[in-house]
């Protein structure tokens, strides 16, 4: 059928937009001027006060250094535009939406049309408002002219929207591999938060090892990747286009180009032009449905191992089944296994900043170092905590809360299951980081025991909290629903209130009386204590809950 | 109008049920591991005991009224169909009746108990079998089990020899630890059927039992029901669209429309005052849902 790919264009563009709903046709509108207004405006004046507020040295740096930085930031931004719509779609993988246009005798290459350009409306303007933050501070150090910023807005919308053809490429191809299918949604949905390192290492490498990260960048090896192309062209076009000196643009060009600015331009060409063929030529191949990872292997359980024997052993024959039930149910997920992962990755990476980051030369602190070491992996070990065991790790769906309702006190025996099992993997989660960063920052072993009891409190306090917040307001299985954003919003709010209540008092105790123990001591109390309020509150309205 | 079990089925199941070892006992003996529960109150319920009741029963979801006065008596060791079209009421009434929701207006009991107060002591000796299945998909057949047991204060080596003489009958030994997550519809609508079995309730309540299953899984769920009835006296309260089903499986049927009851009878007295041919005929002349052929043509004009 020919020009099937409009309606599947629009199909997909008002799947992306459902949030604007019947208000559509004034909303989009409103966003692509909101869009243009941060562009035009914000930006400048955003990116203006920042240089402002670092100084002279911070210009001086990026005078000489800008083709590195930009390196990075394009390296940055264009994995964000390459990985975030996969993470997304991975999300949620529906083929079935493909059996109907087959059999509507559409052609695969009109599929992968109509969801690119569908797509757009969306991920364009969202690389039209990241598109600025590469050229505004060029625009600014080097006075680049209009016909240059023009030229650069150019280039960037170009590789995004060739960018987020990729991704739409990728994302089909891992739709097509997985399959729909109960195991295939837990692959793809641990694949979707195994993909978010890939954003956060160069992101975090750009924040906190700026320098190292821009010589890093110099080397040649940064020339096979795309961003440092498009990166080349757009410091090329900004340099010739700018009011500075010809010796500084000599000087930058011959410091910075391992090869001219022309090759890097064809180079770029070549690339997109591959990619948009590659993928019509694949189009075939992309759509063709096996079985897919999900559901072509069976997979049957073996004898328990010795921790779910231990965990039976030790809450009884009832209770205790229930008990191994959740550690096997929450375990044996992927996805589940994937954001623990995510979350202790996070942590590690926390006391390597401390050492190695801005901070390295306050490291010999006694007091200042393992609090803030405490205090930085409890936060974000205490909000994940009530995301990754909250959110959707709770009950996969509706008809799972009926049958627990369905048996005499189900649902209070269920949760007091779930929040032990998670209490217990809640130690692991707590001890890996805090004694690592304990180990790199050399700090004794009683300071260590502190700090692993502090983050391991403030974690209780998220998985109280994240539970009783999903047991309110249950969001299932569905990571797109109102109720999974509301619920997430919320957990980690409150965990930040929760902690920062204790927080205060203890960063006063610490700093004016010099302990450590009784400091944190102190802060650890708040969080699992408001935890276990809104824990209690959360089962007993799941208890009551009458949901139709 | 005599409902009697495929012979050769039945005789099989009479032979599962009693090697199954403590599933479903017989005669007036109360299942000894229910004594934790409140079924030792219940006793014994005589053929002709009212175990369900509802008064006047009503409930709204706002301003929609999902069930409205609903008036029945059911008895023990009875086989009572609910038919009614989508959005009848017949899933909120068995919720009210399992103790899974509070009514609006009424009153009701089951084996006795009051739904409204003493909904516990009305899971503790009731099964039901949801509308669709809430299967954990990370764990086996016989984990699931496992657990529903023990959600029910059941464990130890008699819930295994349970679980095991369930699912032979059901035809998923094979594949009992598998995945639940590589189960066809069909598999996870007899899990789960076992699981709604596995503590051996007094009234099993069904939600569409047989709207997954292939014809002759739906004949063994059909044949399990009857001889269950029959020999344990456990009676059965099972929501259809299935006027088939229900003919074959139910002594008594009530119609449920747009949240009233009604019409109530035998299958064969519902037929006979309705002048129709079966049930599915006697079904549509009293909700509706007959439509002329003409009509069925004028979309294409």
């Amino acid at each position: 059928m020919a020009g099937a790919w409009r309606p599947i264009a629009k199909a997909e563009f008002l799947v992306r937009t459902v949030k604007l709903h019947r208000a559509r046709k004034i909303l989009y509108p409103a966003l692509v001027g909101f869009c243009l207004l941060f562009v035009l405006f914000a930006t400048p004046n955003i990116v203006t006060f920042f240089l402002g507020e670092f100084g002279a040295g911070l210009d001086l740096f990026l005078a000489t250094s800008l083709p590195g930085v930009m390196r990075t930031i394009v390296l940055v931004i264009w994995l964000a535009i390459l990985i975030f719509p996969i993470s997304n779609s991975l999300e949620n993988v529906k083929t079935d939406q493909w059996d109907i246009l087959f059999s509507n005798n559409v052609k695969t290459r009109d599929i992968l049309l109509g969801t690119y350009i569908g797509k757009l409306p969306i991920y364009g303007l969202l690389g039209l408002a990241l598109s600025s933050i590469i050229v505004v501070p060029f625009v600014i150090i080097y006075n680049v002219s209009l016909i240059g910023q023009l030229l650069m807005y150019s280039i960037t919308i170009l590789f995004a929207i060739t960018t987020i053809w990729l991704s739409n490429v990728i994302s089909t191809a891992l739709h097509a591999k997985i399959g729909q299918s109960p195991r295939g949604d837990d692959i793809a949905k641990a694949l979707s938060w195994a993909l978010i390192p890939i954003i956060a290492l160069p992101t975090m490498g750009a924040m906190y090892w700026t320098e190292q990260v821009t010589s890093l960048m110099r080397l040649e090896v940064s020339m096979i990747l795309p961003s440092t192309w498009v990166a080349d062209i757009l410091t090329w076009i900004a340099i010739t286009t700018s009011s500075l000196p010809p010796s500084s643009v000599f000087n930058l060009q011959a410091f910075w180009f391992q090869v001219s600015p022309i090759i890097s331009l064809l180079l770029i060409c070549g690339f997109s032009i591959a990619i948009y063929v590659i993928g019509f030529k694949s189009a075939d191949r992309l759509f063709s449905l096996g079985s897919g990872l999900g559901s072509s292997r069976v997979i049957t359980v073996g004898s328990e191992n010795i921790a779910i024997r231990g965990v039976r052993r030790l809450f009884g024959a009832k209770f205790g089944v229930i008990m191994a039930t959740s550690l096997k149910d929450y375990t044996r997920k992927l996805q589940n296994v994937a954001k623990i992962s995510y979350a202790m990755f996070l942590s590690l990476i926390i006391p390597l900043i401390l050492t190695s980051g801005p901070l390295t030369n306050i490291s010999n602190d006694p007091i200042f170092v393992p609090l803030m070491t405490s205090l930085s992996i409890a936060m974000m070990l205490g909000i994940f905590g009530g995301v990754v065991f909250g959110g959707i790790g709770l009950l996969d769906s509706q008809d799972q809360l009926w049958i627990l309702k369905g048996a005499p006190h189900g649902v209070s025996k269920f949760i007091a299951a779930r929040v032990i099992s998670y209490m217990m993997l809640g130690i692991i989660l707590a001890v890996i980081p805090a004694v690592f960063a304990g180990i790199l920052l050399g700090l004794p072993a009683s300071t260590i025991v502190v700090i692993v009891l502090y983050v391991y409190s403030i974690i209780l306090g998220g998985i109280f909290i994240g539970i009783g917040i999903t047991a309110f307001n249950p969001s299932y299985s569905d990571s797109s629903s109102s109720a999974f954003a509301i619920n997430t919003i919320a957990t980690i709010f409150i965990t930040m209130i929760a902690l920062i209540v204790g927080l205060i008092p203890a960063i006063i105790m610490a700093i004016e009386q010099g302990v450590l123990g009784p400091a944190l001591t102190f802060a650890a109390i708040p969080a699992p204590l408001i935890g276990l309020i809104i824990l209690f509150a959360g089962t007993i309205k799941l208890n009551i809950s009458e949901v139709v | 109008m005599t409902l009697k079990p495929n012979p050769s089925i039945s005789t099989h199941f009479r032979e599962m049920l009693r090697r199954s070892d403590c599933l479903y006992t017989f005669g007036n003996n109360l299942p000894i591991f229910c004594k934790e529960l409140p079924i030792g109150k219940v006793g014994k319920m005589a053929r002709n005991d009212v175990v369900i009741r509802t008064e006047q029963l009503s409930k709204s979801f706002g301003s929609i009224q999902a069930v409205r006065n609903l008036d029945l008596e059911v008895f023990a060791g009875s086989r009572f169909g609910f038919l009614g079209p989508n959005g009848a009421g017949k899933t909120t009434t068995v919720r009210i009746l399992s103790g899974l929701l509070k009514q609006t207006s009424g009153s009701a009991t089951v084996c006795g108990f009051d739904v409204r107060k003493q909904r516990n002591a009305i899971k503790a000796i009731t099964g039901l079998l949801p509308e669709s299945p809430g299967l954990y998909s990370k764990l086996s057949a016989v984990e699931f089990l496992e657990f529903i047991g023990a959600l029910n204060n059941l464990s130890g080596k008699s819930v295994h020899r349970r679980i095991d003489a369930l699912l032979g009958m059901l035809g998923l030994e094979s594949r009992r630890n598998d995945l639940l997550e590589s189960y066809s519809s069909g598999m996870k609508q007899k899990v789960l059927v076992a699981s709604t079995l596995l503590h051996e309730p007094k009234m099993v309540f069904l939600d569409e039992p047989t709207s997954r299953l292939d014809p002759s899984a739906s004949a063994l769920v059909k044949d399990l029901i009857l001889v269950l009835a029959e020999e344990t006296e456990t009676t059965f309260f099972i929501c259809t669209h299935m006027t088939n089903f229900a003919e074959d499986t139910c002594d008594i049927i009530g119609i449920l429309n747009e949240g009233a009851l009604t019409t109530l009878g035998s299958p064969q007295d519902i037929i006979d005052q309705l002048g129709a041919s079966d049930l599915e005929e006697a079904y549509l002349k009293i909700v509706g849902g007959q439509v002329d052929r003409e009509k069925l043509l004028s979309w294409r004009d």
